[in-house]
């Protein structure tokens, strides 16, 4: 008893320390001891599933709106076709790295592609010629193709391809250019606000946005009010003639492909609803440094192709383009080459003007009537 | 393990003090030693049997020393050849080979890229310590091999230090007497440590960690010193945080492990400043290789050429790279000059003693950090203010920055004063101590949960 009164009196810490880890092992049904090291939220219901069912999910919507085309099935037959044509013939070829690099469309011309491809993009380039006859074409993105990975994971599947920006007849503009130009997206585009220069375009960009909370969380200040807004609330009070997307790289852990797929092309239903003028890029998700890729289960460039790839599919050509960012930085594995990076996901403060530089060089300028 | 995880604090230190307050006082050693085993090899369970085998020969050799006293140059001789080898082949050897291949301009020697060994060079420099204490008589019985042992394994200070000698240790490996008072006091300094860690380190480490990220050579001058300023305060913290965990969990078992740091950043010179920083291993390379090699009795050269040894040294122990190198050998240089021309006014006027520590020692740590040569150009440059690529951040970020992390730089500050330690000795035995105790534990064990269970916390993209 005597020990008991001295230990209480010399031991307050001890006691108090001891007390209170009870009380909260008891409280979180001891999870400290059970469970430390989660992944935070994973969506066990919405793993992936195989996106070759899904081949073309472009926004249907869009065209139903009565603007653009029909779709035909005789179209979606044939992008299919094209496509999995184009894969038998570069599957053989696969090795041969080079051979697709210089598929990739850096040079940009429709004329080239055009003649080593099949009637997909002719009719596309032609279609553009005769504009005010024919109603625009859908531009599918194309793909390079590599020998896809075997993978063993929740959240992707390795899709075997890399899209590439949509073929079009892209001008070459100046800065001015993105007077009307919004970029909404993560981390990378707030660094691209913070160093790329560019001052004269619009920044919806925050540190761990996702697609998930893009519309609805509110970070913006509107310019009117002064209030904290949602990206949907500038979205309908404002008009924009460009809309820069980038995000992707804070849902690779959540959820998979498919699901990530679902919520992107219901963000970009809304804002073509929203800004029925406005030229959308999807821009592809940055991948990361080879180190990084190597180290890391969720944030690698295979599950950042899947993602890229599923979200290449929403893009038409029409309003939603799709720019392969990523062909700016990679290296020859198309990986974000490390030099530019010191942790493997974030440009160098000094790289981010290249990016500016490439979307000069691919915007959409539509004759004005 | 790190004491700073969930796993340590929550599962391995209550079971470890049940077995350890439950075994009568004999068995007392066995258990600590097999509970530092454990610790060990959750990090390592390879290299293990390497630091077991070096305990068997350094013991032997001590045995060696202890019995013929006639050969014992020999024995010691051996001994430290071979902890020297293990530690050169783990820590240097690919460091030597890349330099003479260089030198050669061929690849004679190749690359063997072993990973360091945990606290090897912690626990190399114990037992060198105490096979020299034994040679040198300071130490007059080796003492049982599981008390040996218990003193290299333990596992407070096995893995960041401080460096123990055995004399300090001895006789409480023999006997201690456990005290609910030190016990208590002890839990109060691993509360602190954890602390100072957590809350203090591995918060501005994100500071830093963002302006490597943005690139050194888009740097403004203002962001470039509070980087350096940051790096300053995260490795002081982090550091003295463990040192202060590992004295904590000494004396919670019955041990007193010694100070290892002294409010270094208080220092007037770059020679006090050594004095307050890892006390432990300046205390080390002067025992062991300072006097050995004659100290500052053979003359004013001969003085230099020890000097010059030892900061190499000292350099190359933090690191096998030239950087640690050069930084070593900076210190020497400015330890030279205080000694020889402008320490005496340094003495005299604090004030200027003050601002002379605060400019060197954040540009001291960039040339520990920065290990390529020419980032290392490009950081001091900018520091200084000679942009040579174009300025990307603005001052509209610097003021973005003041306002999200200036509290914790002011924090940090205020902690690198004197005001932590005197007031540690003030609130000392009141119940104050265990109320902040208290808080910080909890705070800290928020934040360690927090990052753990999600690693967006401090990694979002």
């Amino acid at each position: 008893m005597n020990h008991l009164k001295k230990f209480i009196k010399t031991c307050p810490l001890v006691i108090a320390l001891l007390i209170s880890w009870a009380i909260v092992a008891t409280a979180e049904n001891l999870p400290l001891i059970a469970k430390e090291t989660h992944n935070g939220q994973i969506d066990t219901g919405e793993l992936t599933e195989g996106l070759e069912e899904t081949e073309d999910t472009a926004l249907e919507d869009t065209d139903s709106n009565g603007e653009n085309g029909e779709p035909d099935a005789g179209e979606i037959i044939a992008d299919n076709l094209s496509d999995t044509s184009s894969t038998d013939r570069n599957e053989v070829s696969d090795e041969n790295s080079d051979d697709a690099v210089e598929g990739s469309p850096d040079a940009g011309t429709t004329e080239k592609n055009g003649s080593e491809d099949s009637g997909m993009t002719d009719s596309a380039a032609s279609g553009n010629e005769l504009a005010e006859e024919e109603k625009p074409q859908k531009i599918k993105p194309e793909y390079l193709t590599y020998k896809k990975k075997q993978t063993d994971s929740p959240w992707y599947t390795d899709p075997g391809k890399i899209p590439l920006t949509t073929e079009y007849d892209y001008k070459e503009v100046g800065t001015e250019y993105f007077d009307d130009a919004v970029f909404i997206g993560d981390s990378r585009v707030v660094g691209m606000n913070d160093y790329s220069g560019l001052t004269n375009a619009t920044f919806f960009a925050k540190t761990g946005l996702t697609i998930y909370n893009l519309l609805d969380e509110e970070f913006v200040k509107d310019p009117a009010s002064g209030k904290e807004v949602s990206v949907s609330y500038m979205m309908q009070h404002y008009k924009y003639g460009k809309i820069y997307l980038m995000v992707g790289i804070n849902e690779l852990g959540t959820g998979g492909t498919k699901y990530f797929q679902t919520a992107y092309k219901e963000v970009l239903k809304k804002l073509r609803k929203w800004q029925p003028d406005a030229v959308i890029y999807v821009q592809s998700i940055m991948g990361v440094s080879p180190k990084k890729d190597q180290s890391d289960k969720v944030f690698n460039n295979t599950n950042i192709r899947d993602k890229n790839y599923a979200i290449s599919k929403l893009t038409d050509g029409i309003n939603i383009f799709y720019l392969n960012i990523n062909q700016i930085y990679e290296d020859e594995n198309y990986n974000l080459t490390q030099e530019l990076t010191f942790d493997g996901v974030h440009l160098l403060a000094q790289h981010y003007k290249s990016w500016v530089e490439y979307l000069q060089t691919h915007a959409v300028v539509k004759e004005a009537d | 393990m790190q004491f700073s995880s969930i796993e340590f604090v929550f599962r391995f230190l209550p079971l470890f003090f049940l077995c350890y307050f439950v075994m009568p006082g004999r068995g007392r050693n066995l258990v600590l030693l097999l509970g530092s085993l454990v610790f060990y090899a959750v990090g390592e369970p390879l290299y293990i049997f390497l630091m077991i085998a070096s305990i068997l020969i350094n013991y032997g050799a001590a045995r060696l020393i202890h019995r013929l006293r006639k050969w014992s140059g020999f024995w010691l001789v051996c001994a430290v050849t071979a902890d020297l080898s293990v530690l050169f082949l783990f820590k240097y050897f690919d460091f030597f080979a890349r330099n003479v291949n260089f030198l050669v301009n061929k690849d004679v020697l190749p690359m063997l890229q072993l990973t360091l060994p945990l606290g090897i060079s912690f626990y190399t420099f114990q037992m060198i310590s105490y096979v020299a204490d034994l040679y040198m008589g300071k130490i007059e019985e080796p003492g049982t091999l599981l008390e040996f042992a218990t003193y290299v394994c333990m596992f407070p200070q096995l893995i960041a230090g401080p460096i123990v000698q055995f004399k300090e240790v001895s006789e409480q490996l023999k006997k201690r007497a456990l005290r609910m008072k030190n016990f208590e006091q002890g839990l109060e300094l691993f509360c602190l440590g954890l602390g100072s860690k957590v809350l203090l380190a591995n918060k501005i480490s994100i500071f830093w960690n963002q302006v490597q990220g943005i690139g050194f050579a888009s740097l403004s001058t203002p962001v470039a010193w509070m980087g350096a300023v940051a790096f300053s305060f995260q490795i002081y913290f982090d550091f003295w945080g463990y040192s202060l965990m590992a004295m904590g969990l000494g004396w919670m078992m019955g041990f007193s492990i010694p100070r290892n740091f002294f409010a270094p950043y208080m220092a007037t010179s770059a020679t006090e400043f050594w004095r307050r920083w890892h006390i432990t291993l300046g205390r080390f390379f002067r025992e062991y290789v300072y006097i050995p090699l004659g100290g500052n009795r053979k003359g004013f050269f001969r003085t230099i050429f020890n000097l010059f040894i030892v900061w190499a040294l000292t350099g190359l122990w933090h690191g096998a790279s030239w950087n640690f190198v050069l930084w070593g050998i900076g210190f020497f240089v400015l330890l030279v000059l205080e000694k020889n021309v402008y320490g005496k006014l340094l003495e005299k006027f604090p004030l200027i003693g003050h601002i002379y520590i605060w400019l060197l020692i954040p540009v001291s740590w960039m040339v520990f950090e920065i290990s390529d040569f020419g980032q290392l150009i490009i950081y001091l440059k900018q520091m200084v203010g000679i942009h040579t690529d174009q300025v990307l951040v603005s001052t509209a970020q610097l003021v973005r920055y003041l306002k999200e992390y200036g509290w914790l730089f002011g924090l940090c500050a205020l902690c690198s004063t004197w005001l932590p330690i005197h007031l540690y000795k003030r609130l000392k035995g009141t119940r104050w101590i265990v109320v902040i105790a208290f808080a910080i534990f909890w705070l800290s064990m928020y934040e360690i949960r927090q990052g753990a269970n999600n690693p967006f916390l401090y990694f979002r993209f």
